[in-house]
């Protein structure tokens, strides 16, 4: 049982972005590439725990960039409240969702967070961030804020609470403040499929209908997971499309020269969890960001980034908005793979 | 992907709550709580009568928040295979059984504006879940109940003392019948459906849906079809290289794991789909719920928790 040492002064995401990653945060990046070459798969396996001290070990990940990316949820929400909503139908979800989040902190890191249950009066305590809250479990008066709302404000990841009806799963609550370009307005209460219709190629694969299918019969206590992943300018993790306006003009600035620290890897560990009491699903996902000199750091890691940028798809790319920098970034990286 | 996990469990309730139903309460053995289940949820129970073994899956009843026990009521089918009989007669309290995790087929539709449930005899389980539920959420909620007389009428006294006016009992000794042209007529938009009970109720109560209109999406039922006996036949296992035999009361399914064979399952009625296995050979009579009329048409898979073989043989990739 060992503190996590949460990065002090608070780093930023915007403006000055001051965050890094320790040499720590290094080693334990998920790296996401299993092949020189990347194409679509529905790479899901169970999410029961991993090599001790990745970032699949415990069922939510805390690390260093805790605190930090608590603060940066908090200014996102302060300019754009709409970033966490939710349909009228999802109380039960938020429930399962707090549920979820709490127990799951409490017992993989003791030493930040507990919970004490008294039938249903519960005891949350958040030593990182100095939080002690009583609260009666189901009403939503006994909180400061709606449960979901109120629990991701204090997790790192976005979270999307997915209802299951008609064989299908609607995304009918949401708190996303670090999307890598969708907007939770935007997709709300979507189906399955209507929430992935803009991704390119995998819907001529039947890529979606497999994943729907398989996701539809996820049982109770058997979560699962898999690896996403897209480029960001600048360690930024609000790549909303509300604020497009911020960040987009950000990839006309990338140079042969400066790709290495303005390129950034970002990797989302995406989870998905049948939740108890209202049979819907959770959608959790976790981004991490590395800059290309870090990740770079690993010679096996910088050869297969240089292969898999190269050889990607011209849709993929378009998709992932890499096309304007891929020449500049792909020419960086060459020095990697002689 | 998912693999069946099950719990040893105890019961420390066993209550004769009419003639024909016997109510259980299941608490685990290790002392741990269950945890919270969702209304509409159904666990496989599993019990070894010493010669053969039955797993038949039933309703989660009561109060979800109620962590260290689960309830199912179980009718006695005399004529069935052996299952009901046997947790008649020889499941007491103190009596250990298996108990797989929740699985959900007939979710309440979280979004309808009114609940209205329509339930016959044992088909009343699932619902003392959405009951709990739908109070707990505030939700508008109507249960109409049949039952064949009071006697008979499991938690019938208890759902009438709580929900005076919600809940309608209809008793069939009193020539009191539910009448669904009245019950599903003049409902108010955005009131979803939820039938179960036997076979004969939810199929009428199906049709008058559909003669007033109601949209297919909001007409929800649950039954759960115990596997129709079939001929007998073989079957050979391509990748271990085995012939089993599947008799005539069995199931496939069963005859696999009589072999040790182990299938992913939680309906163990063609509506889940778990158990989907690769035919390589043979002609199949599909008898699911589950696999689209393509998949049936392509003679490539089934369910062998309720479908068999056309002929006397099918090859599997097992």
């Amino acid at each position: 049982m060992t503190k996590i040492a949460f990065k002090q002064p608070l780093e930023t995401f915007r403006e000055d972005f001051t965050y890094t990653n320790s040499a720590k945060a290094i080693k334990r990046f998920p790296f996401p590439y299993p092949e020189d070459k990347y194409m679509y798969s529905v790479n899901m396996e169970h999410h029961d725990g991993g090599e001790p001290g990745s970032v699949l070990e415990k069922t939510f990940d805390i690390d260093e960039h805790y605190l930090s990316e608590v603060e940066e949820r908090r200014i996102v929400l302060g300019k754009d409240p709409k970033r966490f909503a939710t349909l009228p139908h999802m109380d039960l979800h938020q429930w399962d969702l707090l549920e979820l989040l709490m127990e799951s902190l409490a017992k993989d890191y003791p030493e930040h967070f507990s919970l004490t249950k008294d039938n249903d009066n519960w005891l949350w305590e958040n030593r990182p961030l100095g939080i002690k809250q009583s609260f009666v479990f189901g009403e939503k008066s006994t909180l400061p804020q709606a449960p979901a709302e109120y629990i991701t404000r204090q997790a790192q990841g976005d979270f999307v609470l997915m209802d299951q009806r008609d064989e299908d799963l609607y995304a009918d609550a949401a708190m996303v403040t670090s999307s890598a370009d969708w907007s939770v307005q935007f997709d709300l209460g979507m189906s399955f499929m209507e929430w992935h219709g803009p991704v390119p190629l995998a819907h001529g694969m039947g890529v979606f209908e497999r994943a729907l299918k398989y996701l539809l019969m996820i049982r109770l206590g058997q979560p699962v997971r898999r690896l996403n992943w897209t480029l960001t300018i600048n360690p930024r993790m609000d790549t909303a499309p509300e604020v497009y306006h911020e960040w987009g003009h950000e990839r006309a600035s990338v140079t042969p020269e400066n790709a290495g620290k303005k390129v950034h890897l970002r990797v989302e560990v995406q989870t998905l969890f049948r939740l108890p009491r209202s049979n819907g699903m959770l959608f959790g996902v976790r981004a991490y960001l590395i800059s290309m000199e870090d990740l770079c750091t690993d010679p096996a890691w910088a050869q297969r980034m240089h292969r898999v940028i190269k050889t990607l798809h011209p849709e993929l790319m378009d998709y992932k908005g890499i096309t304007r920098y891929h020449k500049a970034l792909v020419g960086w990286l060459s020095q990697f793979d002689q | 992907m998912s693999t069946n996990f099950s719990l040893t469990s105890r019961v420390v309730r066993a209550d004769q709550v009419t003639p024909l139903i016997k109510h259980f309460s299941f608490e685990r053995v290790d002392g741990k709580p269950f945890g919270p289940f969702s209304a509409g949820s159904h666990v496989v129970i599993g019990m070894n009568d010493g010669t053969e073994s039955h797993k038949n899956p039933y309703s989660l009843v009561g109060s979800s928040n109620n962590f260290m026990e689960y309830e199912i009521a179980v009718r006695l089918d005399s004529t069935g295979r052996g299952g009901s009989l046997f947790m008649h007669n020889n499941i007491e309290v103190g009596s250990e059984i298996e108990i797989g995790s929740p699985f959900n087929l007939f979710p309440v539709y979280k979004p309808a504006k009114k609940h209205l449930m329509i339930a016959g005899g044992v088909g009343i389980t699932p619902f003392m879940a959405y009951i709990d539920e739908m109070n707990l959420m505030h939700s508008n909620f109507e249960l109409h109940y049949s039952v064949r007389d009071f006697e008979n009428g499991a938690f019938a006294k208890e759902l009438q003392d709580k929900y005076p006016n919600q809940v309608k009992l209809y008793i069939q000794a009193n020539d009191v019948m539910a009448n669904f042209n009245e019950i599903l007529d003049n409902q108010p938009l955005g009131t979803h459906v939820y039938v179960c009970g036997p076979h004969q109720m939810v199929a009428d109560a199906l049709r008058v849906a559909d003669e007033l209109g109601w949209p297919i999406s909001s007409v929800h039922s649950e039954e759960f079809k115990a596997p129709d006996p079939g001929n007998p036949f073989t079957v050979t296992l391509a990748k271990s290289n085995r012939e089993i035999n599947v008799r005539s009361r069995e199931s496939l399914l069963e005859a696999l794991e009589n072999a040790n064979i182990e299938i992913p399952y939680s309906c163990r009625g063609g509506a889940c789909g778990f158990c989907k296995t690769e035919v390589i050979d043979g002609e199949i009579n599909h008898r699911d719920y589950f696999l689209t009329d393509a998949e049936k048409a392509s003679g490539k898979c089934m369910m062998p928790c309720i479908s068999r073989a056309q002929g006397d043989h099918l090859t599997l990739n097992l």
